[in-house]
């Protein structure tokens, strides 16, 4: 499990091989990578604090350097961890709607008091659906708000990512912020 | 939806945002006949309108139910204890607000739960915790009151729940004395030095973590992270080293690093905490006494051996200072502070703020200028020429001065202007000439910033008004800005009109100013060469040089004539002569106004881009490092108006053969270009020469990519059939020909041949470039040798127009070598790629990877020929150069590897 951030970067500077196979064979350990770090993160922030799926990305990524990345690794390393946050989240919304369906048992035995409040989880699967579909629409805007939801990158970052300025990146990201919401409504 | 439908979609909604907001609804009506499209905009902009963003938050919840094991735990129990609230959450679990569910006097306790991922170290971590803080009994350190396990053997932990603020909350609310803040901060050294004393370290001193109670207590929370450091080691200093955790701002350097962590470590937390609690709710200009400003900058030095060897010693440093006794720390390190000081505060004092007072001066003078020239009119004239030309610096001045990061800086320099519109507004100025003028100067800066609504209109006004007293010559003075604003947002319309009212006025009114009157004629001819009417153009920036000759003007504007006929001949395709008007132009300029000018800078870069076309690389280098040396000198390094000099460097890159330099620094120009006032208009240019780049790196879907983006972003600016939009095109045709598409290329070459004859002629060697690309596709799909015969005449003229050692030609004659050799023509295949692959290494650079990639060619028809020990030769000797410039997906690389593999058919790399 130590090596994981060598062996990403390992992977990374692989890129140019097969893309496919690459992203593929990342995707597990940055799943791994970012997990880790959310239940490590939270040790050093205490109370108080909502974690943000930027500062996990940003420090997985942190783990990766003093090695040798350069910048295209860096973006693929953004573009991969983006896409894992999303599974993660996505994965877990469902395990929420299995366990509402009477699943898995809590892992913390609370014993029952009042009411409980509805899980938010399951509006997260529409979301993923609507932004599959809207890849489907127009890729370059999907991969916009994959970038600002899921790995929360600054509009510089995401805009440096996409290849594009910050002005084309700005219409990209409302474009695309309002056909979401519209979608969602 | 099509894709077609999508991008309609997009139009619409970017289309409608840019209508203000009464205005939409009937301008989507004008627009948009399809009733499910016009529903589906109506919907997103009613969606854009409203605040909050439903998928942010479903993100953010989602994760928060993650981690800290789901939502709505209120009511529930653990143990004795009833949770009231959730207090926060992180990583994996939650601290909860709760009380003792049977309790008669309801004592609230703080609960941490680990929950969520059940990972082995947090678990360990939250056990340390419950141990470190079962030795801790301090009176400013949050007691733990019981700990449990819950059934399914997860510990957690009862704490004293501390009903308090963060400590600079706390000094911000309650504005504590200068004296009460050192004796707090006092207080919450001596329980960091007793957690020391039981050998924690503590590791994350911050403020949300130093609650300070209504009584004015302070209290330590939160040893999560701490450490136990090994009481049985030989180490005179404990250290540890743990997983990286920081807070930015409060942990020190060696923790940043993830290097061991000792005392000294949260001595420097505590000189961070100390300095805000020092500053928190007080004004800027009530700095700390310097002693207590020597005990931060002690406590917080980045070498852990310049601190204070304890907390203890920081405590009896604090402890001197209130006893009035000299503080130690202030006899050393006073060189530091100073350093410091300037570092923190130079972005405050920079440039932009200088330029925001400068500005406020500059239309304060052109005001009471103008109320002079009643009485001095001639005198005052030439004045207002040299406020003219001061403002122009100034704005480049204002541009440079906006730090890409820090935007609030141009709201300083709008607001200044603001206020100047105010002031005309008011009766203050009743006087309509003087109100002429001034409307004039504001709109002038406005149009410099590239603000063009309110320059715009503040100029038509000026204009009206001095049309209404009859002074033609204050009005020329305004239609020629009000023009030439409206070019630069494409508006034609307003251009047309503005700028042929003043010419027709300048040529009218013999009397007016010849300055005055050569710009009227000379902008018109600029807008003409803007909307691609060239050959006119020339005609009347030739017919402004003599005016300005005539009337002997300063040799500076006639300068500036000179360097306007050498855009016009560029854009004619006239290159020699192009050359000729820059070189003229900046003998004037180095003789009238010195190197360190924009000016002078602006007509180098002119010569440079000729230059290249002309495949004088030399020339092209030593301009483009003089004018970027000039302009870092005039603007700094970070300055939004180096774009332009980084995007004549990255050019230069590409046609050296280093693209990815090319490409990192095109992102750099495009990063300043954004930064400045009204940013990003000129991601069409940087798109398509990026694409140009990966073009180079032989990866060619990618080069599409930026292509088509540039191709879109010409079309919404310059229209669908500008020349400008035809070259982006052209380069689009260019490499999806590279990737077999010959349909595809075949129908836009097509196009842009159409474009270049109308708009261009058929003489004009970008014309030439375009026939040449026709045939090539043509022989793609239909070989002949007519054709080769027909694509090497073509060459021949691109050469003649151009040179042999433009980037161009030379792309041109390596595909063409390629085909010769498709096509069997070895002999004369093999002497056209050692000429090539020469001109490449003797003209351009030794190493030049294109060349390399040519020998690739070479290795291929050594071959075919069966020359194995050549080729293997060949190969070894560019394998080196092949693998660092391009990378591992580029079509050289894939070439390099069939190669290898003795494989000489095409289809294994195209």
């Amino acid at each position: 499990m130590d090596n994981d951030p060598r062996q990403i970067t390992q992977l990374l500077k692989q890129w140019g091989n097969d893309q496919a196979r690459v992203r593929e064979a990342l995707m597990p350990m940055v799943y791994e990578q970012l997990r880790r770090i959310a239940a490590r993160q939270f040790a050093g922030e205490g109370g108080g604090h909502t974690l943000q799926p930027t500062a996990l990305v940003n420090e997985a990524f942190l783990q990766l350097e003093g090695s040798t990345l350069d910048f295209n690794d860096r973006r693929h390393f953004y573009a991969v961890a983006s896409r894992t946050m999303r599974r993660i989240l996505v994965d877990h919304a469902r395990a929420r709607k299995r366990e509402k369906r009477g699943g898995d048992r809590l892992r913390v035995t609370l014993s029952d008091g009042n009411a409980v409040s509805d899980a938010p989880s399951a509006d997260l699967l529409d979301l993923d659906q609507a932004m599959s579909e809207l890849e489907q629409h127009d890729e370059r805007v999907a991969h916009t708000l994959e970038l600002s939801y899921f790995a929360g990158l600054t509009r510089e970052q995401a805009a440096e990512q996409l290849d594009v300025s910050v002005r084309t990146l700005d219409r990209d990201l409302r474009m695309g912020r309002a056909w979401l919401k519209a979608r969602l409504a | 939806m099509s894709a077609g439908d999508w991008k309609r979609l997009a139009a619409l909604f970017h289309g409608a945002l840019e209508q203000i907001e009464d205005a939409r609804d009937a301008w989507l009506a004008s627009e948009c006949e399809d009733d499910e499209i016009l529903q589906q905009v109506q919907a997103m902009l009613a969606a854009d309108a409203e605040a909050g963003d439903p998928a942010e938050e479903l993100v953010a919840a989602t994760l928060h139910d993650l981690t800290s094991g789901g939502p709505g735990v209120a009511g529930k129990s653990l143990g004795p204890w009833r949770i009231i609230d959730e207090l926060g959450s992180g990583g994996m679990g939650s601290v909860f607000l709760a009380e003792r569910a049977d309790d008669e006097y309801r004592r609230r306790v703080a609960l941490k739960l680990i929950r969520g991922f059940p990972d082995p170290a947090s678990l360990d971590r939250l056990r340390a915790e419950r141990q470190i803080l079962a030795d801790l009994n301090h009176p400013n350190i949050a007691a733990m009151i019981d700990g449990g396990t819950t059934d399914d053997g997860q510990p957690y932990l009862v704490m004293e729940y501390i009903e308090g603020v963060p400590v600079d909350q706390w000094c911000k609310e309650t504005l504590p004395s200068l004296r009460q803040r050192v004796a707090l901060f006092r207080l919450i050294c001596d329980a960091v030095q007793y957690a020391h004393r039981n050998l924690v370290i503590h590791r994350d001193l911050k403020p949300n973590n130093v609650l300070v109670t209504a009584e004015g207590r302070p209290v330590l929370l939160d040893f999560g992270i701490a450490k136990l450091m090994q009481p049985d080691s030989n180490e005179p200093d404990q250290v540890t080293r743990g997983a990286r955790y920081y807070t930015p701002g409060f942990s020190s350097p060696e923790q940043l690093a993830g290097a061991p962590v000792s005392t000294a470590s949260d001595v420097y937390s505590l000189g961070k905490l100390f300095e805000l609690m020092l500053a928190a709710g007080r004004g800027a200009t009530e700095a700390a006494p310097q002693d207590l400003q020597a005990i931060v900058a002690r406590a917080t030095a980045d070498d852990p051996v310049d601190r204070y060897s304890s907390v203890e010693a920081l405590a009896a440093d604090v402890a001197n200072y209130l006893d009035g006794r000299p503080v130690q720390a202030a006899s050393r390190r006073l060189g530091y502070r100073a350093w410091k000081f300037v570092k923190r505060n130079r972005l405050a004092v920079g440039t932009a703020a200088v330029a925001a007072v400068a500005m406020l001066g500059l239309i304060g003078q052109v005001v009471v200028e103008s109320q002079r020239s009643r009485e001095a009119e001639a005198q005052a004239r030439v004045e207002a020429a040299n406020a003219n030309q001061v403002l122009e610096f100034l704005v480049e001045l204002i541009e440079s001065a906006a730090p890409g990061e820090a935007r609030g800086e141009d709201v300083t320099v709008m607001q200044v202007l603001e206020q100047g519109r105010e002031r005309i507004s008011a009766e203050a100025i009743a006087d309509p000439a003087l109100r002429v003028r001034t409307l004039f100067a504001l709109g002038n800066v406005y149009s410099a910033l590239e603000v063009q609504a309110p320059a715009q209109e503040l100029l038509a006004e000026s204009a009206r008004l001095a049309r209404e007293l009859g002074d033609v010559e204050e009005e020329v003075r305004a239609l020629n800005v009000l023009g030439v604003s409206a070019v630069l947002v494409d508006d034609r319309e307003l251009a047309d009109e503005a700028l042929r009212r003043a010419a027709a006025l300048a040529r009218a009114y013999p009397d007016i100013e010849a300055g005055e009157r050569a710009s009227a004629i000379n902008d018109l001819g600029l807008m003409m060469i803007y909307f691609e009417d060239r050959q006119r153009g020339r005609e009347l920036i030739a017919e402004a040089l003599t005016i300005r000759e005539e009337a002997g003007l300063a040799e500076r504007r006639v300068a500036t004539s000179y360097h306007n006929l050498g855009v016009a001949e560029r854009q004619l395709g006239n290159y020699r002569e192009a050359m000729r008007f820059y070189r003229k132009a900046l003998e004037i300029k180095a003789r009238t106004i010195g190197r360190i000018h924009p000016s002078y800078a602006i007509s180098l870069r002119g010569l440079g881009k000729v230059a290249a076309k002309v495949g004088e690389w030399e020339l092209r280098r030593d301009s483009i490092d003089e004018a970027l040396e000039i302009r870092l000198e005039l603007f700094g390094p970070d300055a939004p108006a180096l774009h332009r000099d980084y995007k004549d460097l990255a050019d230069l890159h590409s046609d050296m053969g280093r693209f990815e330099k090319a490409i990192e620094t095109y992102r750099r120009a495009m990063d300043l270009d954004s930064a400045a006032v009204g940013g990003g208009s000129n991601e069409w240019l940087f798109a398509d020469h990026i694409g140009t780049a990966y073009k180079g790196l032989g990866l060619p879907e990618r080069a599409e990519e930026r292509y088509r983006h540039s191709i879109d972003l010409r079309e919404a600016r310059f229209g669908d059939d500008s020349a400008t939009t035809a070259q982006a095109r052209h380069n689009l045709a260019w490499v999806l020909l590279q990737q077999g598409r010959l349909e595809e290329a075949r129908s836009i070459a097509d196009r842009v041949l159409e474009v270049r004859l109308r708009e261009l002629g058929e003489a004009h060697p970008d014309t030439i470039a375009s026939l040449l690309l026709s045939e090539r596709i043509d022989h793609a799909g239909q070989p002949s040798p007519d054709r080769l015969d027909r694509i090497a005449e073509l060459i021949s003229q691109l050469a003649e127009a151009r040179s042999e050692n433009s980037s161009g030609v030379l792309a041109a004659r390596s595909a063409f070598v390629r085909m010769l050799l498709d096509d069997g023509q070895t002999e004369r295949a093999r002497a056209e790629m050692e000429t090539t692959i020469d001109r490449y290494r003797t003209r351009l650079v030794e190493a030049h990877p294109l060349a390399a990639a040519l020998e690739l060619d070479l290795v291929r028809l050594d071959l075919l020929e069966d020359r194995t020990d050549s080729a293997r030769a060949r190969l070894e000797a560019q394998r080196a150069t092949l693998l660092e410039a391009f990378p591992e997906d580029s079509r050289h690389r894939t070439k390099l590897a069939c190669l290898d593999d003795g494989n000489t058919d095409p289809a294994c790399w195209r």
